[in-house]
């Protein structure tokens, strides 16, 4: 069939529109698929790039479908189909998302195994295979598990950031060894303070395999040193969804209240997890950071009795009422009340210093499902990513704005991984 | 994820947790004895609607029977269940569930939906060739505009529920805020045998897709409502309505 400019130019235009309109019904998707099989023939490059490039906005998962099925005929017009389809391995229909993972799998991904497989990695979420539990994936895992392994070439702790291998200092960490550790709290305390533990209730027993913890968390000094070697060398250890050009200087570098030896704040998680590539470390999971501040037999420094009262002491603080508490918070919000990292301090039964008050401490578990945090968050507005639940991360430690139960090793909290607070830090780990 | 423990009164951080996320599982609801009676009324049940003993409005129709793992006809959803199963009632009682309804939802007066609108329902999903029900799709129960809202569902398992056999995931907080174009990861919520999970009529979830091709998952929904009683022996939907939410019901 022979087709004229004007016809082809008005079929196109009408292509164009279905591929931009979000609430195209299934009977124009019929029609697109009957007026698309009898064009593509007579389509451009140029007109091929257009529709391609808005259908990936596009919320029909059937038209996304159509478009892959019939990838494989428009290879030799399109350069950028492996391209394309990484960025379909995104959507959030499984089916769209599977398709494309076998499809470029199929046509093969050479010059794109790093970008695929930072996006399989975050579907899979750092689930592991454990020999003895059950695999559990969902389709979706199951074809990114199957994509991972044939990368080949990744490990979950590797020491290598950036091109290079990072020669890690372990001079001022401490080893916690392998096996396991009580978790969570057996009982729940009898009139709290303040009613929290319940989310750390009951207590379980986790093994994790050995590590290294920072003695002390990272300060403003080192941090500032980090934030000089990104001038120099780039976004080299940044996590792959934080944004283009973020920066890393905290939001504390211009108080003075915040000394170089205090903990480092006004940090967000992309930032500590920046920080620890650079390192050659990662951020601590919320298991390991409690393992490493209550030792393996559950050791809440003293005894549940004196508990609140040790943490208390921990700031020089004696007979700290709510009122008390609430009347200096009051009194002196405004200032950073951190305190150096090397003052006299709480020590944890693994000579572990501050962990408990002073700040609280990024890990890198997720809040609710206490997965790996994960985050696909790159380019979003940010007002959307505080709808998510997935961007709330746990923080351990308890800060100087904490009271009570708060202070407590095994109770966590949560952060959007985006905030900048002035009363959460971090300190990191090396894994074997 | 966190499960926590009923001890005869919703606590402030359960509450709180439901009310920013939508969901909460409790552990250990029913004792495998007390889920065996359940199974067994369910049965019973299943005979009396298939020898034409149940009237006809208190059957489902969203889904056609299915043929189960041996062979036998399998109702997928039952609806009335505590109506027509006295044991059932009673563990319900004396669980005292309805306090977590109630106190979930913030209404003293919340009541559980039993003899209108379809009840509360025994649902069984199966997996093989002749399963007529294997998952759902994307949907909320109850808007806000619903008569019966706020509702809280009480989903009681009777079968392990995980991933691979199609459990229960929700988008975490959605019951807050309008789906827009923009939609979070699902979080699926894997529970053993006898735990319960309520989630808020207005959440957003569907059941994972299965991977198995054989067994049996089974749960008991209680709806526990904060709008006012319709009305007795009303439908589950207007018949206009009943062709859209048969879609989500999937195979």
């Amino acid at each position: 069939m022979e087709v004229t400019k004007k016809v082809k130019g008005d079929v196109f235009h009408r292509l164009y529109k279905m591929c931009t309109n979000n609430d195209i019904s299934r009977e124009e998707v019929r029609e697109f698929e009957t007026l698309f099989d009898t064009l593509f023939h007579y389509l451009t490059e140029d007109e091929f790039d257009d529709l391609l490039s808005v259908i990936i906005d596009n919320d029909n998962s059937y038209l996304k479908l159509y478009f892959i099925d019939n990838l494989s005929k428009l290879k030799e017009t399109i350069s950028w189909i492996p391209q394309f389809l990484l960025l379909l391995i995104r959507d959030p229909d499984e089916a769209v998302s599977i398709k494309s993972m076998n499809l470029l799998e199929h046509i093969g991904f050479q010059g794109l195994e790093k970008n695929l497989l930072s996006e399989v990695e975050k579907i899979m979420g750092g689930r592991q295979n454990l020999s003895d539990n059950i695999p559990i994936y969902n389709r979706r895992e199951l074809t990114a598990l199957r994509i991972r392994n044939k990368i080949h070439d990744f490990k979950n702790n590797s020491v290598i950031t950036g091109s290079e291998r990072v020669y890690v200092d372990l001079s001022n960490m401490v080893l916690i060894p392998a096996g396991h550790f009580v978790k969570g709290v057996e009982q729940i305390i009898k009139a709290p303070i303040v009613n929290t533990l319940e989310l750390a209730y009951p207590s379980q027993k986790i093994f994790l395999k050995d590590y290294y913890m920072d003695k002390y968390p990272v300060t403003n000094k080192e941090y500032d040193q980090f934030c000089e070697a990104i001038e120099e060398n780039g976004h080299i250890w940044c996590h792959p969804d934080e944004d283009c050009n973020k920066t890393h200087r905290r939001s504390t570098f211009y108080n003075y209240s915040a000394l170089p030896n205090q903990p480092v704040t006004g940090i967000d998680w992309y930032d500590a997890y920046a920080f620890a590539a650079w390192k050659g470390k990662r951020l601590p999971t919320a298991d390991q950071w409690e393992k490493a501040a209550r030792g393996i037999n559950g050791c809440d420094f003293q005894s549940e009795e004196n508990l609140i009262n040790s943490f208390i002491h921990a700031f020089s603080i004696e007979d700290f009422t709510m009122d008390k508490w609430r009347e200096i918070l009051l009194e002196k919000s405004d200032v950073l009340k951190t305190h150096s990292v090397y003052e006299k301090s709480n020590k944890s039964p693994f000579g572990i210093f501050g962990m408990i008050g002073n700040t609280w401490e990024w890990t890198r578990t997720r809040y609710l499902d206490q997965k790996n945090q994960e985050p696909s968050f790159r380019g979003m507005d940010r007002s959307l990513i505080w709808d998510d639940w997935s961007g709330w991360t746990i923080i351990k430690g308890g800060s100087f704005t904490s009271v009570g139960e708060l202070l407590h090793p095994a109770f966590y909290d949560k952060r959007l991984l985006i905030e900048r607070n002035i009363d959460v830090g971090f300190r990191c780990v090396y894994e074997i | 994820m966190q499960k926590f423990k009923f001890n005869g009164v919703v606590t402030d951080v359960q509450r709180d947790f439901f009310d920013l996320w939508g969901f909460i599982v409790y552990k250990n609801i029913l004792n495998e004895q007390e889920r065996e009676i359940i199974i067994k009324e369910s049965r019973q049940l299943t005979a009396n609607t298939l020898t034409g003993r149940i009237p006809q409005d208190e059957v489902d129709d969203l889904t056609p029977p299915g043929i189960d793992d041996k062979g036998n006809t399998l109702l997928h959803r039952l609806p009335y269940f505590t109506k027509y199963s006295q044991q059932t009632k009673e563990i319900i009682d004396s669980k005292n569930l309805l306090t977590i309804g109630r106190s979930l939802l913030s209404k003293p007066d919340a009541w559980f939906l039993e003899d209108t609108m379809h009840g509360s329902i025994f649902q069984s999903k199966t997996f093989n060739v002749g399963s007529k029900y294997k998952k759902i799709d994307w949907h909320i129960d109850f808007n806000n505009d619903h008569v019966l809202s706020p509702v809280v569902s009480l989903g009681i398992y009777m079968d392990d529920s995980i991933n691979e056999n199609g459990c229960l995931q929700v988008i975490p907080g959605s019951h807050n805020r309008p789906i827009t174009k923009f939609v979070p990861p699902p979080l699926p919520i894997e529970v053993k045998a006898g735990d319960m999970i309520c989630h808020i009529g207005s959440i957003f979830h569907s059941s994972t897709t299965p991977i198995v091709n054989k067994g049996i998952r089974r749960t008991l929904y209680l709806y526990c409502c904060g709008g006012e009683y319709p009305g007795k022996g009303l439908p589950f939907s207007a018949e206009a309505k009943k062709q859209n939410i048969k879609k989500i019901f999937q195979v």
